[in-house]
């Protein structure tokens, strides 16, 4: 919220997204009030991503997981409120309780900023398509995100809509080279990523007895299973080589997924040659891009 | 230790008027639509205040007519000041009784009222001077909400979580009353939700209490 504030002020042009707060371990007027600021503040250009977060992050605010879709969707709905409503109302609700409600200021946009929220599970996906939610995926394989895509996809003509290609988020971490040998290099120098998730195994236990991943926890947990490099690089979940090689990447996620919006996150912390990869692709993948 | 279960006794000319009475203490009024009994939430009231219910009878006519007709079952039966619930078709007569110069009534709750009011809208409900809190499921689709805010300008607006158009009705009337998965606090009583369910009733109900000043 506090970079979002910050780049309002200095990016005067583009779209800010926040993808976003762990809706059911925070307050959500809170949310709906500072997300309207925000929209002010930018004139219009906020874009609100609303997560569920990690079973970790529900440890560490004594949230029980078991209650993390529920949670999740009662917030959603009454930040909803809060930015729609003109006159202040009251919240009676499973777990939220308010008298009064009037935030201050509205948002700009109306009836209220681009929403998109986690869809990675079956049940984020039906959540999502029946409430007209845009849906992002993070840490996870293009062929999971695939299936989820078309489950989203599906829901929402039940639902009676379509979702376009910008209601599609795919999140991945990059690293771009002068070749593609050079970003292997690179990246080979990384020690093995940790999933916080799974560092504590009775913490990772717990979670998963509490149902905190749905239905489908076999393919949820495989999002964060660990991987060697290339596996990675194969499964689309981080975007590495030289500048050909990165757009290639890029178009495969695309034509797999028809995400149209990629989110893309450093992949390595390697000083000027990380400074470096994010020159290479403004200047040899991003306008390319604009072609796919 | 206070009866909560309802019994059904009669008052008005003839002794015609249908109405069911629990619990002991300051006096609560429901007024409730066509032919609905008394649910959990008038019970979990009925363990702190002396609770009435009043179905709202065809012969009563308009609202109006329906006010007037409670107005003088309750002063038949010796009750001089009370609180006032409505659920549905009640809201209109509950007001149009909460109106009454001689009534002397604490504060007014009116439960997912209807958008139908039975006749036209008058502008003495924005005259109303008794604390008015009118409580809506974020699942009902009609606009009775806007409306009654629209109506009653003063009143203290709140949304029921998940709860559809009937929300202290039995699960049965909310399905008949269009209701679908969690239309409905009564309707969510699924294995699954059932805790929640009890204790969302339980949060409805003192709403209402709170509302009525005890």
């Amino acid at each position: 919220m506090v970079m979002a504030g910050a780049l309002s002020q200095l990016v005067h042009r583009a779209r800010i997204a926040v993808l976003g707060p762990t809706l059911p371990i925070l307050n959500p007027v809170r949310v709906a009030e500072e997300f309207a600021m925000l929209d002010t503040m930018s004139g219009g250009r906020l874009v609100a991503g609303m997560m569920r977060g990690t079973p970790n992050e529900y440890v560490t605010y004594n949230i029980n997981p078991a209650e993390s879709r529920d949670r999740f969707a009662e917030a959603l709905h009454l930040i909803r409120r809060a930015w729609t409503e003109t006159r202040p109302f009251g919240w009676l609700g499973r777990y939220y309780q308010y008298r009064t409600i009037s935030i201050w200021p509205r948002p700009v946009q109306q009836p209220h900023p681009p929403l998109y929220m986690s869809g990675s599970s079956p049940e984020a996906g039906e959540f999502a398509a029946r409430n007209h939610i845009g849906i992002g995926f993070a840490f996870t394989t293009v062929p999971l995100a695939k299936s989820a895509v078309q489950h989203y996809r599906a829901c929402a003509r039940d639902a009676g809509w379509e979702p376009a290609a910008e209601d599609v988020i795919y999140r991945a971490m990059f690293h771009v080279a002068d070749t593609d040998e050079a970003a292997f290099a690179d990246m080979s120098t990384l020690p093995p990523r940790i999933s916080l998730v799974d560092q504590n195994k009775a913490i990772a236990a717990g979670v998963r007895q509490s149902g905190y991943y749905g239905a489908d926890a076999v393919a949820q947990r495989q999002r964060t299973s660990r991987r060697e490099l290339a596996d990675r690089i194969e499964l689309g979940q981080i975007i590495v080589g030289g500048p050909d090689t990165v757009l290639a990447q890029v178009r495969c996620i695309r034509d797999e997924l028809g995400a149209g919006v990629l989110d893309l996150v450093v992949g390595a912390q390697l000083g000027e040659r990380t400074l470096h990869s994010i020159e290479l692709f403004g200047a040899k993948v991003l306008p390319r891009m604009r072609e796919l | 230790m206070t009866e909560t279960t309802f019994a059904q006794r009669w008052a008005g000319e003839s002794q015609r008027l249908p109405y069911w009475e629990a619990g002991a203490g300051e006096t609560i009024v429901a007024i409730l639509d066509g032919q609905r009994l008394p649910t959990r939430a008038h019970t979990l009231l009925a363990e702190r205040r002396r609770v009435i219910v009043f179905a709202m009878t065809a012969d009563a006519g308009s609202p109006q007519g329906a006010a007037r007709q409670v107005g003088a079952a309750v002063a038949a039966l010796g009750i001089e000041r009370f609180d006032l619930i409505s659920e549905g078709a009640g809201a209109a007569a509950a007001v149009w009784l909460a109106l009454a110069p001689k009534a002397d009534i604490g504060s007014v709750v009116l439960a997912a009222p209807d958008s139908v009011l039975g006749g036209p809208p008058d502008e003495a409900f924005r005259e109303i001077k008794r604390p008015v809190l009118v409580l809506c499921g974020t699942n009902d689709k009609s606009d009775a909400g806007d409306l009654w805010r629209a109506l009653l300008p003063g009143c203290h607006f709140m949304f029921v979580y998940d709860a559809g158009p009937a929300i202290g009705a039995s699960a049965s009337l909310a399905r008949r009353r269009g209701g679908t998965r969690g239309n409905s606090v009564h309707s969510r009583g699924v294995p699954r939700a059932g805790a929640r369910s009890s204790r969302m009733r339980k949060s409805t109900a003192l709403a209402g209490e709170r509302a009525s000043g005890s």
